[in-house]
């Protein structure tokens, strides 16, 4: 029984040693030529990335990229696509380079993170109201209602911080839902009351939502300036080299132009005015 | 006026969403397979008290029982690219995630079975292993012909009760983005802000699908009743 065992444990170890040399082999051909990149983008979250009718991904991240491809011979992008929430994780587990899902700079992301300098788009976050309430413009207006956010972003991190300013009356109660959760929720909460307001940094979202569920929605005014989403590309640390490059391919598309054709194609509307 | 439901949408959904279920079929007809194998080998190992490797096994089938089937599959899509690249040095970056979907959930369907056959083998009187030895049967022999075949019959309510759960099991692969029925239902729910014909039409494939499954179950359990009988 032992020898057995013996036996196979060597065998493995061989094996092991073999297909290792092989593989080295293998790696080392590749590097030498274009160095292919992964970038992690979600695929549930339109218009910035998902799927169309095809299956195929498509939306304004993928179109920013291939223009960033194009200016770097260097690389080769591909596109994996994951839960919001996992995008960050794969980027620690080298299973992608680049995060691509409208990320923001937050500190706490900052300490684990590299991000890029140069942003890509920038949109302030709206306050969502229906149409028949006239009592929500501000953000001091939304002390003591119920507001429906999504998990790991800039909103609810920051009506988190706010709070804690706030006396335990007038505390906003914040549902913090997964960005996973369908429209429909949010849409039905907020008609029956559930929810006194919603929020989103894409304002052609309100357009979609009310050609969707009949007129229902408007747009009651910024949240607060510390909301304003500038988005970045995100890197794992130590990976400067790919940061730098991309980061001047962005500001060469933002400087000719390029990066506001893509965006007027993909949103529908200029959101890279602030970014210059 | 816009609705929440309307059975344009369903209608329209309905191929695109149907247009996926292979990706299902395929993980639960390779997992399952490949794991019932495993299963038993895992099983016999057990029960024959190889030492060293009974002690592992115990450790993995405990870890598999113990944590949730998507934490397994987490760890396997996040974790065991690290050790292959760590021992291997393979890059797997560019390996289709279902690959990753197949080791996670193999290691759970052989896990779950390889308890449910231990407990059936242990079932199977020991006179009838001692009576083929005694006969010149070998060890392997005695098992593969004498006493599988009596397991299974044992076995096979819970193997089938186990691949009806392994089928809606499939239904949290989304999780690493592997396009299936439900991820795809997520897409259009994006695309379209409208989910709630995807899940409707989810619902009812899991459910016809589950009925589906118990007509060749019961097929098969009255062909062995029967053959029991005439034994007799």
């Amino acid at each position: 029984m032992k020898k057995i065992i013996f036996k196979l444990v060597a065998a493995l170890l061989v094996i092991s040693g073999l297909a290792e040399i092989a593989f080295a082999a293998k790696k080392k051909e590749t590097k030498a030529k274009v160095k292919t990149i992964i970038v992690g983008t979600g695929k549930i979250y339109a218009p910035f990335c998902y799927l169309d009718d095809n299956g195929k991904l498509v939306g304004y991240e993928i179109d920013v990229l291939n223009a960033v491809d194009e200016l770097l011979p260097q690389y080769q992008f591909k596109y994996e696509t994951f839960d919001f929430a996992n995008i960050l994780i794969a980027l620690q587990a080298k299973k992608v380079d680049i995060g691509a899902h409208q990320f923001g700079k937050t500190p706490q992301r900052e300490e684990s993170y590299l991000f890029g300098e140069q942003a890509y788009r920038a949109a302030a976050n709206k306050i969502v109201v229906l149409k028949t309430r006239n009592d929500i413009t501000k953000l001091e207006d939304l002390q003591g209602k119920t507001v429906n956010t999504n998990t790991g972003n800039l909103v609810t991190e920051f009506l988190e911080k706010y709070n804690t300013t706030l006396p335990e009356d007038k505390k906003i109660k914040l549902i913090i839902t997964p960005s996973n959760v369908p429209v429909e929720e949010k849409i039905a909460k907020i008609k029956n009351g559930t929810y006194d307001a919603v929020f989103t940094h894409n304002p052609a979202d309100i357009e979609k939502w009310n050609a969707e569920y009949g007129n229902l929605l408007k747009a009651a005014g910024d949240l607060s300036k510390e909301t304003s989403v500038f988005t970045y590309h995100v890197y794992r640390k130590g990976d400067e080299e790919l940061k730098n490059a991309v980061d001047a391919a962005l500001k060469q598309l933002l400087e000719d132009g390029t990066l506001s054709k893509i965006s007027l194609k993909a949103l529908g509307y200029d959101s890279t005015i602030n970014l210059k | 006026m816009p609705k929440f439901f309307s059975w344009e949408r369903f209608l329209s959904n309905l191929p695109k969403l149907l247009s996926t279920l292979p990706v299902t079929f395929e993980i639960v007809l390779v997992t399952y397979s490949i794991g019932v194998i495993l299963a038993v080998i895992l099983a016999y190992i057990r029960i024959r008290n190889i030492p060293v490797v009974k002690q592992i096994i115990a450790l993995f089938v405990s870890f598999e029982r113990d944590t949730p089937l998507l934490v397994q599959m987490l760890v396997s899509y996040y974790g065991v690219p690290l050790l292959i690249e760590k021992f291997f040095d393979v890059d797997t970056r560019e390996w289709p995630r279902i690959i990753f979907v197949f080791i996670a959930y193999t290691a759970n369907v052989a896990a779950f079975l390889s308890e449910v056959f231990r407990g059936v083998i242990l079932a199977i009187p020991k006179g009838q292993t001692e009576a083929a030895l005694s006969c010149g049967m070998t060890g392997v022999k005695s098992f593969t012909k004498i006493v599988l075949p009596q397991a299974v019959r044992i076995a096979l309510p819970n193997m089938w009760t186990f691949l009806i759960s392994l089928v809606k099991s499939t239904s949290l692969v989304y999780m690493i983005g592997v396009v299936d029925i439900i991820g795809r239902a997520q897409v259009i729910g994006s695309a379209t802000s409208h989910s709630l014909e995807s899940y409707i039409i989810v619902a009812l494939v899991f459910v016809i699908f589950s009925i589906l499954l118990q007509f060749p179950y019961k097929f098969i359990e009255r062909k062995l009743a029967f053959k029991n009988k005439q034994e007799k």
